[in-house]
C-alpha cells in the first residue's frame, strides 16, 4: 500500500481537481471538496513521511511501469529525502491556499480557480517524483498551463501581460532542456535519470547539456538576471497563484539543480561555479536593494524572493571552491541552501498571504495607503511581525538557519563571499522592517483602517500554521535537515566526489 | 482477382458511395440534411471498413496498390478527419451556403483521391491519386459563391498546385526514364545499381519540389496562407485535415520506397525544407490577425515538424513522423473544426478579436480549443508534444544538433500565437454586442469537439496506442 503512496499524492488532485469542475456554479460545495482533497492529499503525504527512511538516499515508495514502450519511456516515480521535504511544503502550501482562496477570490467560478490549484498540486508533487526524464519534463511543462490560467483568468489588472511573460519566459527556459534530457537519454541508452548519473560526457557536451539546465532552472528559481517575470507574475497573480508560485514553483529550480544539473555535469558545474555565485551575489544584493525601493508590497515580497533565492543557488554552487579549498564544509552549505528553500517557503507563502488579507479589506497594494493597521488588526500585526522577522533572518525563526548556514559554510570559500552573503542580513532586516513599521505602525492614515476587522478563525488557520513552522523550524531545524541529510551527501557524492 | 477487390474494398465502397449521391442528393432539394448524414455516414463506414480489412504486404492490381498497415492507419484517420469535418461543418454550409451538395460529393472524392495516394505502389497509381485530391480541393474552393476573395484563392490554388502537379510529374517522368520502371520497388533496385545518374537526381529535385508543395513547407508554402484565409471556412477545415495526411503518405512512399538509396540527397533537402518552414512558419504566424491564416502559417510549422522526423531516413524516423502526421491531423480537424463550428450563426470567425470571452460564451467550446492550441504548442500532455519531442529526438539522432535547436526556439515563438487566443478566449471580457447570443454550434459537433479534444489529450497519456501501429508501419 505505501508503495503507491507517491502516485496517490499525484493522481488524487489531478482527477479530485478535474472532477471539482462538474461543480462549478455550487460554490459552497466546491470550496469544501476542495478543501477535503487537499487534506486528503496532505495526510497522505504525512503518511508518507511517517513511512519514509531518512538513513539512506535510495529512492522510496519506487514504482515503475513501462509507458511508452516503443520509446523506452516509463511511468517511474521514487521519493528521496531531497523530494520529500518538498512534497511535504507542496501539499501544505495548496491545503492553505484552498482554505484562503475561497474567501480573496473575485465572484466568479471559484470551482475552475480551485480545480487549477488542485491539478497544479499534484503535477507539481509529480515533479519532485519523476524519476524518468520524460516524465519529468511532461509534468515540469504541465505545470505551466495551470499556473498560466490562474494568473490570466484570475489576476489583477495587467494579468494578461504578466500570464504570457510567465509563461513564454519558462517555456523558452525549458525546452533547451528538453533537448538535453534526449540527447542524455541517447548517450545513456534509457530515460531513467539515475542512468545520466556517472556518464562519461566530453568536455563540450557537458558544457552544453550543464547550460541548457542552468537556463531552465535559473528561470524557475528565478537568479539575477533572468528574474524579471517573477515581479510582474507575482504582483498580477491572485493571492493563491503568489503563494504557489513562491512556496514551490521556485524551489523546482533548486531542485533541478540537485537532480540535474550538478550530477549529470559535475566538471561543467564545477568550471560554471564561480559565475554562478557571483550572480548569486548579485541577486543578494543588488535585488535587496532593490526590493529597498518598491511602493507596492507584493513586488517588494517577490524581490526579497530573489534576493532569498540567490541563498540557494549559492550554498549549492559555493561547494565547488569550498572542495577545491580543501574545506569541509560542502554538505553544510548544500544543508543551508536546501533549508533555504523549505524556510522560504513558508515565510513568503505567509507574508503573500497578509498581503492577500489586506488586500481583500482596502484593495490595495501600495504601502503608502496603510498605515496604523496594528491599532484595529493586533492578531494580524502580532503575525505579520513574526514573518516579517522571519523574512529578515532574526535567529530563532527558519529564515536564520538556512542563511546563517550558507554564510558560515562560504567563509571556506573565500572571506568575501561570506562577506557579501552577510550583507543580505542587513539589507532584508531593512526592506522588511521598513515595509513593516510604514504599514503596521504610524498614525492611522483613513477611516477605512480604523474600521479592519481583525483575522476571520479561517485566516487565523492559514496563517497560523506557517507561523508555527517558522518558529519550530527555526529553533529545531533537525528533522528538515535530517530527512534530506543522506539524500544531499549523495549529490555531494555524484558531484565533488564525497565518499 | 476477388482477392485484389477485396483489398480496395474501401475506396470502391466510397467511390460507389460519391457517385451515387452525386445523382440521388439532386431529388433531396427539401431535405438537403440528408446529403450531409449520408455523406458523413459513407466516410465513416468508409473509415470502419479501411479499419477492419486485415492489413498485409502483398500488392494488388499488378503491384499498383496495397493495404499494408501504413495505409490502413493513414485511411482511417484521413476517412474520420474528412466525416469530422463535415460534421462540424454541417451548420455552417446549411447557413452561408447553397451549393451545399457539391462540397459533400466534392468532400468524398478528395478523400479517395487521398486514400489511393497513401496505398500506391506505382508513380501513376500515386499521381492519379493526387490529381483527384487536388483537383476536388480546388472545385470545393471555387464552388462556394461569394466573396471574390474567394476566388482569388481558388485561382492562386489552381495555378500553383497545377504547376505543382506539372513540376511533380516531370520529375516522376525522369524517374521512370531513369530507372524503366513505375513501381517503386523496381525504381529502388534500378537505383541502387546506378546510383549516380544524373537523371536520377535532377528527377529527385522535381519530385522533391512536388512534394514539399504539396505538403506545404516553405519555400513551396505560398498558397497555403491565401487558400486558408479565402476559402470558406468549411473548406479550410477540409483542406488542412485529411489531405495533409495523403500528403504525408506521398513523401512517406515515394522516399522510404522508391528512393531510399537516394537519402544522402534527400536528407539535406528535408533539413533545408524543414528549417524554413519551422523558422518562416511560426514567425509569420506571430503577425496574423485571422485566426484561419495564422493556423495557415502554423500549418507551414507543423509540416516542418514531421519533416524533421524523416531526417533520419530510418524506420524509427519515418514512424515518428507520422505520428506528428496524425497528431496533426487530430489538432488541426479539431482547432479548424471548432472555428468553423462556432461560424455556423451567420457571423464568421475570422479575426482573432472574435475569440474575445468565449470562455464565458461557449465554455466546452472554449475549453477544447484550449485543449487543442496547447497541444499545437507541443505542451505535454497533450499529444502535440510527444509528436515534437519524438521528431527532435530523430533529428538531435540523425546529428542535425542545431536544426533541433532553432526548431525548439521557433516554437517557443510559436507558443505566443497559439497563446494569444486563448488569452482572448479566457482573459478579456465577452464584448457587450455578443452577450446573450445564442450558440450557433449544434449539439452533435459540439459533442464531437470534445471527443476531439479529449483525443488529444489521450493520446497523450497513452502516446503507445497510435506509436506502435506507426512503428509496424515502417520495417525496412
Amino acid at each position: 500500500m505505501t508503495q503507491l503512496l507517491a502516485s496517490m499524492l499525484i493522481w488524487v488532485p489531478i482527477i479530485g481537481g478535474a472532477a471539482l469542475l462538474a461543480l462549478s456554479g455550487k460554490r459552497q460545495l466546491a470550496e469544501i471538496m476542495a478543501i477535503a482533497i487537499a487534506a486528503v492529499s496532505f495526510i497522505l503525504s504525512v503518511v508518507m513521511w511517517l513511512n519514509f527512511d531518512a538513513g539512506t538516499h535510495a529512492m522510496q515508495f519506487v514504482q515503475k511501469l513501462p509507458w511508452v514502450e516503443s520509446l523506452g519511456v516509463n511511468y517511474h516515480i521514487g521519493v528521496d529525502g531531497v523530494a520529500l521535504p518538498l512534497i511535504l511544503l507542496t501539499t501544505i502550501s495548496t491545503l492553505l491556499v484552498t482554505l484562503l482562496v475561497p474567501k480573496l477570490l473575485t465572484p466568479g467560478n471559484n470551482a475552475a480557480c480551485l480545480s487549477a490549484f488542485l491539478i497544479l498540486e499534484g503535477l507539481m508533487v509529480g515533479v519532485f517524483t519523476a524519476l524518468d526524464a520524460i516524465l519529468f519534463y511532461v509534468f515540469w511543462e504541465a505545470m505551466l498551463i495551470p499556473m498560466f490560467l490562474i494568473i490570466g483568468v484570475w489576476g489583477g489588472q495587467a494579468r494578461v501581460r504578466a500570464a504570457i511573460k510567465f509563461f513564454l519566459y519558462t517555456f523558452l527556459g525549458s525546452v533547451f532542456m528538453l533537448l538535453a534530457l534526449i540527447y542524455l537519454a541517447q548517450q545513456a541508452g534509457s530515460y531513467d535519470i539515475s542512468d545520466f548519473y556517472g556518464l562519461e560526457l566530453g568536455g563540450a557536451a557537458q558544457s552544453l547539456i550543464f547550460i541548457a539546465f542552468i537556463l531552465a532552472f535559473a528561470v524557475k528559481i528565478p537568479m539575477w538576471p533572468v528574474h524579471t517575470w517573477l515581479p510582474e507574475a507575482h504582483v498580477e497573480a491572485p493571492v493563491g497563484g503568489s503563494v504557489i508560485l513562491a512556496a514551490i514553483m521556485l524551489k523546482m529550480g533548486g531542485y533541478g539543480l540537485l537532480r540535474f544539473a550538478l550530477p549529470i555535469a559535475p566538471e561543467a558545474a564545477a568550471s560554471f561555479a564561480w559565475p554562478l555565485i557571483i550572480l548569486s551575489l548579485i541577486a543578494i544584493v543588488y535585488i535587496g536593494l532593490v526590493a529597498l525601493i518598491q511602493p507596492d508590497m507584493k513586488k517588494l515580497i517577490a524581490y526579497s524572493s530573489v534576493a532569498h533565492m540567490g541563498f540557494t543557488t549559492l550554498g549549492i554552487f559555493v561547494i565547488f571552491p569550498i572542495t577545491a579549498n580543501g574545506g569541509s564544509s560542502a554538505l553544510q552549505a548544500m544543508q543551508g541552501g536546501y533549508f533555504q528553500m523549505i524556510s522560504h517557503g513558508f515565510i513568503s507563502a505567509a507574508l503573500f498571504m497578509c498581503v492577500g488579507v489586506m488586500y481583500d479589506r482596502i484593495h490595495s497594494r501600495q504601502i503608502a495607503d496603510y498605515g496604523g493597521v496594528v491599532n484595529s488588526m493586533p492578531i494580524f500585526a502580532a503575525l505579520t511581525m513574526l514573518f516579517a522577522m522571519a523574512n529578515a533572518g532574526l535567529p530563532g525563526t527558519a529564515g536564520f538557519v538556512g542563511e546563517f548556514l550558507v554564510i558560515i559554510a562560504a567563509y571556506q570559500a573565500g572571506f568575501h563571499v561570506a562577506l557579501i552573503a552577510g550583507l543580505a542580513l542587513i539589507l532584508g532586516a531593512g526592506y522588511t522592517l521598513w515595509m513593516y513599521s510604514r504599514v503596521i505602525f504610524g498614525d492611522v492614515v483613513k477611516e477605512q483602517i480604523r474600521q479592519l476587522a481583525d483575522l476571520s478563525p479561517r485566516e487565523c488557520l492559514a496563517l497560523g500554521v506557517p507561523a508555527v513552522a517558522v518558529l519550530v523550524f527555526g529553533i529545531w531545524p533537525q528533522p528538515v535537515l535530517e530527512m534530506a541529510n543522506a539524500s544531499l551527501h549523495n549529490v555531494l557524492r555524484l558531484t565533488v566526489g564525497w565518499s | 482477382m476477388m482477392d485484389d477487390i477485396a483489398r480496395v474494398a474501401p475506396e470502391l465502397f466510397l467511390l460507389l458511395a460519391g457517385s451515387s449521391l452525386l445523382v440521388v442528393s439532386g431529388y433531396w432539394k427539401r431535405q438537403q440534411q440528408l446529403t450531409a448524414i449520408a455523406a458523413t455516414l459513407a466516410l465513416a463506414m468508409a473509415a470502419v471498413m479501411a479499419w477492419m480489412l486485415p492489413p498485409s504486404a502483398e500488392p494488388a492490381f499488378a503491384n499498383s496498390l496495397v493495404h499494408d498497415t501504413m495505409a490502413a492507419v493513414l485511411k482511417t484517420a484521413m476517412l474520420l478527419a474528412a466525416a469530422a469535418a463535415f460534421v462540424y461543418s454541417e451548420r455552417h454550409l446549411r447557413v452561408h451556403d447553397r451549393n451545399r451538395r457539391e462540397h459533400y460529393v466534392l468532400g468524398i472524392f478528395a478523400t479517395l483521391g487521398g486514400c489511393l495516394m497513401v496505398s500506391a505502389q506505382n508513380m501513376l497509381v500515386m499521381y492519379t491519386g493526387l490529381e483527384l485530391l487536388s483537383l476536388s480541393l480546388i472545385s470545393m474552393v471555387a464552388v462556394h459563391k461569394g466573396h471574390h476573395i474567394r476566388l482569388e484563392a481558388a485561382m492562386k490554388y489552381f495555378t500553383l498546385s497545377a504547376m505543382a502537379s506539372g513540376v511533380l510529374l516531370y520529375g516522376m517522368s525522369m524517374l521512370y526514364g531513369a530507372s524503366g520502371s513505375l513501381q517503386f520497388s523496381q525504381i529502388a533496385d534500378a537505383i541502387q545499381h546506378s546510383p549516380d545518374n544524373g537523371i536520377t537526381m535532377l528527377g529527385l529535385v522535381f519530385t522533391m519540389a512536388g512534394i514539399a508543395f504539396k505538403i506545404g513547407a516553405a519555400p513551396f508554402h505560398a498558397w497555403i496562407p491565401d487558400v486558408y484565409e479565402g476559402a470558406p471556412t468549411p473548406v479550410t477545415l477540409f483542406v488542412g485535415s485529411a489531405p495533409k495526411i495523403a500528403a504525408f503518405g506521398m513523401a512517406a512512399r515515394m522516399l522510404a520506397e522508391a528512393l531510399p538509396h537516394l537519402q544522402h540527397m534527400w536528407v539535406p533537402m528535408l533539413a533545408l525544407l524543414a528549417g524554413f518552414s519551422i523558422l518562416l512558419g511560426n514567425l509569420a504566424a506571430i503577425m496574423q490577425k485571422d485566426i484561419r491564416r495564422m493556423l495557415g502559417y502554423s500549418t507551414i510549422a507543423h509540416m516542418g515538424f514531421m519533416l524533421l522526423g524523416m531526417m533520419s531516413a530510418s524506420a524509427q524516423g519515418f514512424a515518428v513522423a507520422m505520428f506528428y502526421a496524425v497528431a496533426y491531423l487530430v489538432m488541426s480537424t479539431g482547432a479548424l473544426g471548432i472555428i468553423t463550428m462556432l461560424g455556423g450563426g451567420g457571423r464568421e470567425m475570422g479575426d482573432i478579436k472574435d475569440f474575445r470571452g468565449l470562455s464565458s460564451r461557449q465554455p466546452l467550446a472554449a475549453l477544447c480549443m484550449l485543449i487543442l492550441l496547447f497541444s499545437m504548442a507541443g505542451i505535454p500532455p497533450f499529444v502535440g508534444f510527444w509528436a515534437k519531442w519524438m521528431v527532435l529526438a530523430e533529428a538531435l539522432q540523425a546529428g542535425y544538433v542545431k536544426l533541433a535547436v532553432l526548431a525548439v526556439a521557433a516554437s517557443v515563438a510559436g507558443a505566443f500565437y497559439y497563446l494569444r487566443i486563448i488569452r482572448m478566449m479566457y482573459f478579456e471580457q465577452l464584448p457587450q454586442e455578443l452577450q446573450g447570443q445564442q450558440s450557433p454550434a449544434t449539439p452533435v459537433a459540439l459533442t464531437l469537439a470534445a471527443a476531439n479534444a479529449a483525443a488529444a489529450l489521450a493520446l497523450g497519456i497513452v502516446p503507445e496506442s497510435v506509436l506502435h501501429l506507426c512503428i509496424a508501419s515502417f520495417t525496412f
